[in-house]
C-alpha cells in the first residue's frame, strides 16, 4: 500500500485515509541548509530531501501555501510521484473555496493513480468523523499536558493518524504562560519546550504551523451527513488561520482570542530565515497582541543552543 | 544626423539637448533636459550612460515624469488604480475606462536606485521590520508611508497565490497600514492532466480549462470593482477596445524587440530596451503616449538598422538576460563588458505577448494572466527562455537575482541547468542590489568572463 507524505496542514488527512492509503504528515528532523546562501527556505529544502531520500515508493503532496514550497516541488526526483495542491491564498469568495474543493477532487484522482480507491460516501463520513473525534480529544487534552507533550501528541496524530490521546494527568507544569507563534518546527526543535520549562516558562499556546493552530475546526455531524467533502473543505479551508492567507486577518483575530483566553503573558516568535510570509508579520503580531515579545532564534539543525536558552531565560526573567 | 550613435553621459546630454533644440526638436509637454530630473533628486542619472537620440530622450523623460503625471491625473479628477503584482493584465482592464489610470506601486522598487537611497524608502521599510533580506520592492512600504512619490491610489488590487512571498507579505503589510486591497487569486499554473483540455495561452504555455475559468471569474470581480469605481460599466466592448489598444503597444514593442535583438549591430542600448519593455506593464500611466514613445524608438532603430549602425560594438557577445535589475547601471555594465542584449525575460513576458482578440475579452485576459512565466513552474519558464534564446541566437545568458526575492532562491538553478543542457551556452548568475557600486568589480569580473567565454566559443565555432 502506498504511503502519502506531506507537511502542509491544508492537505486533509482523512481524504487520503478514506482513499485507503497510508498517510504521514511529516515533521522533518532538521535541515542542512545547503542552499541558504541563495535564499532557499530550510523547511522546504528538508521536505524535498525527505522526498528524494525515500526508497519506499511513497507519494508526496506539496501545497502552494508559500512560494518556496510551491517551487520546492520541482526538485523532487521524477521517480517519486508528487502532487502540487493549489491552496488559494484568498478565502473570502465562494470561488476560492470551490477552487480548493476541486483541488481536493483532483488530489483524489492522484490518490487513485497511486493505488487508492475513490471512497464510498459512507466510508468518507466514517473516516472524517473518526479524525474529528480525535481532534476534539486532542483539544480537550490541552491544559492537561505539558507544552512538549501536547506538541508531541499533535505530531504523533499527524504522523500516525487516530490513536489514543494521552490522558495527561499530572503532566501540567507551572510557569510563565507563553505562546509559541510562527512557522513549522523541526522535530528536533521539540527540545525547546524543555528549555522553556527549565527556565520557568510554559507553552500554553502552540501557534506554530506544526502545533494546534493548524488543527482543522470541529465538524458538525449535520454538515458531515449533508456533504462530507464540503464539510472537509469547511474544516480545513475555512478555519485554519495562517500568515499566507489574504487577507490574513483571521490569524490575528485567532491569536488575540487565544492569547486572551489562555492568559498568555509573553510571545515567543519563530520563523526561519527566508520564511518571508511569517517574518514580515513579526512586528505586526507584536503590535496586535501587545505582549512581551521575543524572536526565538531556533537553529536550523533543531538543537536549542546556548544563545537561544539564555535569551529565553532572560525573557522569562523580565516576565516573572 | 549621420554621426555614429553613441552612448553619452548625463552631462553630455545637456549639450546634446541644446543641439537637438537648435535643430528643431519637438517635445511633448513632459519634455526637457534630463539633468532637471537629477536636480530633482534622481541622482543615479549621473552614473548612467544613455543613448543620445531624441527618441531615447523622450523615453527617459516619459519614465521620469510618471509621478508628475499621476499627480496631474488626480488633480484633474482621474481615478487612480494601483495594480500590484500581476504585471500586465489588470492595467489593460483599467485603461479600458476613460476615467481610470493604472500604475504599479511595485515600480517603487527602482526609487532607491534612481534616488540613490536619498528618499529613505528602504529605511522606512526597515523600521517596519522589513530589512534587506526582502526584495527591493519593500520600497513600496516606504512610498506609501511617506506619500512623497505617487499619490495614494483610489483602489489597490493585488494578485496573490502563485506570486513571490516577499511581495505578498509587503502587500499584506500595506493593507494592515490601512490601505484596503482587492485581492484576487492567481493559481499556480499547471500542465493539463489526463482527460483535461489543454488550452493554449499566449506565449506557448498551456493550462487546463478550469484554471482559465477560475482566473476569469477572479478578473470578473476586478471588473466589477473597476466599474463601481468608474461609476460606469466596464462592458465587453470597452474591454475589447482596451485589449486592441494594449495590443497596439505590444505590437510596437514586439517589433522593437525583434529589430533590436536580431540586428547585426545592436541599434539600441540595453538600458533603454529594458525601460521600453517596462512601459508595457502599465503604460507608464499614459497608454497613448507609450505608443508614441515606442513609435519614436522604432523610427530611430529602423534608421540605425538600415545604416548598419548602433551605439554598441558590432562584435559584442549576444546575451539573453533573465530578470530585471534593481540597479539600472548594470544594464550599462553589460555593454561595458562587451555584451549586448539579444533577448530578455524580465518576468513579464505575458505583458509582451499579444492578447487574443478572437475570444471573449475576460477569457482572453485570463489566458494572458495565466501565461505569466512566474505563476507556473521554473521549468516551464526555462523552456520558454530556451526557446526564445535559441531563436534569437543567444551566445550567453545572465540570470540576474533580485536580492531577497523568493523565486530567485531556486529558479536560477533550474534555468541554468536547462539552458546549459539544451543550448550549451554559458550561463552566469549574478545578484544586483539597488546600488551595485560596491560590487561593480565582482559583477564586471563575472560579465567579462561570460563574454570572453562566448567569444571563445564563437572563435572555435562552438555555437
Amino acid at each position: 500500500m502506498t504511503t502519502v507524505r506531506y507537511v502542509s496542514p491544508y492537505v486533509p488527512a482523512e481524504w487520503i485515509a478514506a482513499h485507503g492509503l497510508r498517510l504521514e504528515r511529516l515533521t522533518p528532523r532538521a535541515a542542512e541548509m545547503r542552499h541558504a546562501h541563495t535564499g532557499e527556505c530550510c523547511y522546504a529544502e528538508a521536505f524535498v530531501d525527505l522526498a528524494n531520500a525515500d526508497t519506499s515508493g511513497a507519494a508526496f503532496v506539496f501545497a502552494t501555501t508559500c512560494d518556496q514550497m510551491r517551487r520546492a516541488s520541482e526538485f523532487v526526483d521524477t521517480a517519486s510521484p508528487a502532487f502540487v495542491l493549489n491552496v488559494p491564498a484568498t478565502w473570502q469568495t465562494v470561488a476560492a473555496r470551490n477552487y480548493y474543493r476541486t483541488e481536493l477532487e483532483r488530489l483524489g484522482d492522484f490518490l487513485v493513480s497511486v493505488g487508492g480507491t475513490p471512497p464510498e460516501r459512507g466510508r468518507l463520513i466514517e473516516v472524517i468523523a473518526e479524525y474529528d473525534a480525535v481532534r476534539r480529544e486532542l483539544r480537550a487534552a490541552h491544559g492537561r499536558l505539558s507544552g512538549k507533550a501536547y506538541a508531541e501528541a499533535i505530531l504523533a496524530f499527524h504522523r500516525h493518524g487516530p490513536g489514543p490521546v494521552d490522558a495527561g494527568v499530572g503532566n501540567q507544569a507551572d510557569g510563565v504562560r507563553l505562546a509559541l507563534v510562527g512557522g513549522p518546527l523541526f522535530e528536533s526543535h521539540l527540545g525547546v519546550f524543555d528549555g522553556i520549562e527549565q527556565a520557568g516558562g510554559r507553552v500554553v499556546l502552540d501557534a506554530t504551523t506544526t502545533g494546534e493552530r493548524t488543527l482543522p475546526g470541529a465538524i458538525l455531524s449535520e454538515d458531515l451527513e449533508k456533504d462530507p467533502l464540503d464539510a472537509l473543505v469547511g474544516a480545513y479551508f475555512d478555519t485554519i488561520p495562517d500568515a499566507f492567507r489574504r487577507p490574513n486577518t483571521r490569524l490575528f483575530d485567532w491569536l488575540e482570542h487565544e492569547c486572551q483566553s489562555r492568559q498568555v503573558h509573553g510571545i515567543l516568535f519563530h520563523a526561519y530565515p527566508w520564511c518571508d510570509l511569517w517574518r514580515i508579520e513579526a512586528q505586526r503580531i507584536r503590535a496586535r497582541l501587545g505582549l512581551p515579545f521575543l524572536e526565538l532564534p531556533l537553529g536550523h539543525d533543531g538543537t536549542p543552543d546556548v544563545r537561544t536558552t539564555s535569551r529565553v531565560q532572560a525573557f522569562l526573567e523580565t516576565l516573572a | 544626423m549621420n554621426e555614429k550613435p553613441k552612448k553619452i553621459s548625463l552631462a553630455a546630454w545637456d549639450e546634446r539637448y541644446e543641439t537637438l533644440r537648435r535643430g528643431g526638436l519637438r517635445e511633448p509637454s513632459y519634455g526637457g533636459s534630463l539633468s532637471r530630473h537629477r536636480a530633482d533628486g534622481d541622482y543615479r542619472l549621473d552614473k548612467l550612460e544613455y543613448d543620445g537620440s531624441a527618441a531615447a530622450l523622450r523615453l527617459w523623460n516619459f519614465l521620469l515624469t510618471e509621478e508628475d503625471r499621476l499627480h496631474e491625473a488626480r488633480a484633474t479628477g482621474k481615478i487612480l488604480v494601483g495594480t500590484m503584482k500581476d504585471l500586465g493584465t489588470v492595467p489593460v482592464m483599467v485603461y479600458s475606462s476613460p476615467d481610470l489610470i493604472a500604475f504599479y506601486p511595485d515600480g517603487a522598487w527602482w526609487i532607491p536606485c534612481i534616488m540613490e537611497m536619498s528618499a529613505g524608502l528602504l529605511d522606512v521599510a526597515a523600521s517596519m521590520g522589513v530589512d534587506e533580506s526582502w526584495c527591493p520592492a519593500r520600497a513600496v512600504l516606504g512610498a506609501f508611508q511617506t506619500q512623497a512619490h505617487f499619490p495614494i491610489p483610489d483602489l489597490l488590487t493585488c494578485s496573490v497565490g502563485a506570486v513571490c512571498d516577499d511581495f505578498s507579505g509587503i502587500a499584506q503589510r500595506l493593507e494592515a497600514l490601512g490601505h484596503p486591497i482587492l485581492w484576487w487569486e492567481m493559481p499556480h499554473r499547471r500542465k493539463p492532466g489526463a482527460g483535461e483540455e489543454a488550452v493554449p495561452l499566449p506565449g506557448g504555455f498551456t493550462a487546463p480549462r478550469d484554471q482559465i475559468a477560475f482566473v476569469q471569474s477572479e478578473l470578473e470581480r476586478v471588473r466589477q470593482a473597476l466599474s463601481e469605481l468608474a461609476g460606469s460599466a466596464l462592458d465587453d466592448s470597452a474591454l475589447e477596445a482596451g485589449i486592441r489598444a494594449a495590443n497596439r503597444v505590444r505590437g510596437l514593442l514586439g517589433e522593437l524587440r525583434s529589430l533590436v535583438f536580431t540586428a547585426e549591430v545592436c541599434p539600441l542600448p540595453a538600458l533603454e530596451m529594458m525601460i521600453a519593455e517596462m512601459l508595457a506593464i502599465h503604460f507608464c500611466s499614459d497608454r497613448d503616449e507609450t505608443a508614441a514613445v515606442l513609435e519614436g524608438l522604432l523610427g530611430e532603430v529602423h534608421q540605425r538598422v538600415d545604416a548598419g549602425t548602433g551605439p554598441v560594438s558590432g562584435d559584442a557577445a549576444r546575451v539573453f538576460w533573465v530578470n530585471p535589475v534593481a540597479d539600472l547601471r548594470v544594464m550599462n555594465l553589460l555593454e561595458t563588458c562587451g555584451g549586448r542584449l539579444c533577448g530578455t525575460d524580465f518576468m513579464f513576458c505575458h505583458a509582451l505577448d499579444e492578447i487574443p482578440e478572437d475570444l471573449p475579452p475576460l477569457e482572453a485576459l485570463a489566458r494572458t494572466a495565466l501565461a505569466d512565466p512566474m505563476v507556473g513552474s521554473a521549468r516551464d519558464r526555462a523552456e520558454r527562455v530556451c526557446r526564445d534564446a535559441r531563436a534569437l541566437g543567444a551566445e550567453a545568458m545572465v540570470v540576474s537575482r533580485i536580492p531577497g526575492a523568493s523565486h530567485c532562491a531556486t529558479e536560477g538553478r533550474i534555468i541554468g541547468e536547462k539552458v546549459g543542457a539544451e543550448l550549451g551556452i554559458p550561463v552566469v548568475e549574478i545578484e544586483v542590489p539597488p546600488l551595485s557600486d560596491a560590487i561593480t568589480p565582482t559583477l564586471e569580473n563575472r560579465l567579462e568572463a561570460l563574454v570572453e567565454t562566448a567569444h571563445a566559443r564563437r572563435n572555435t565555432g562552438t555555437l
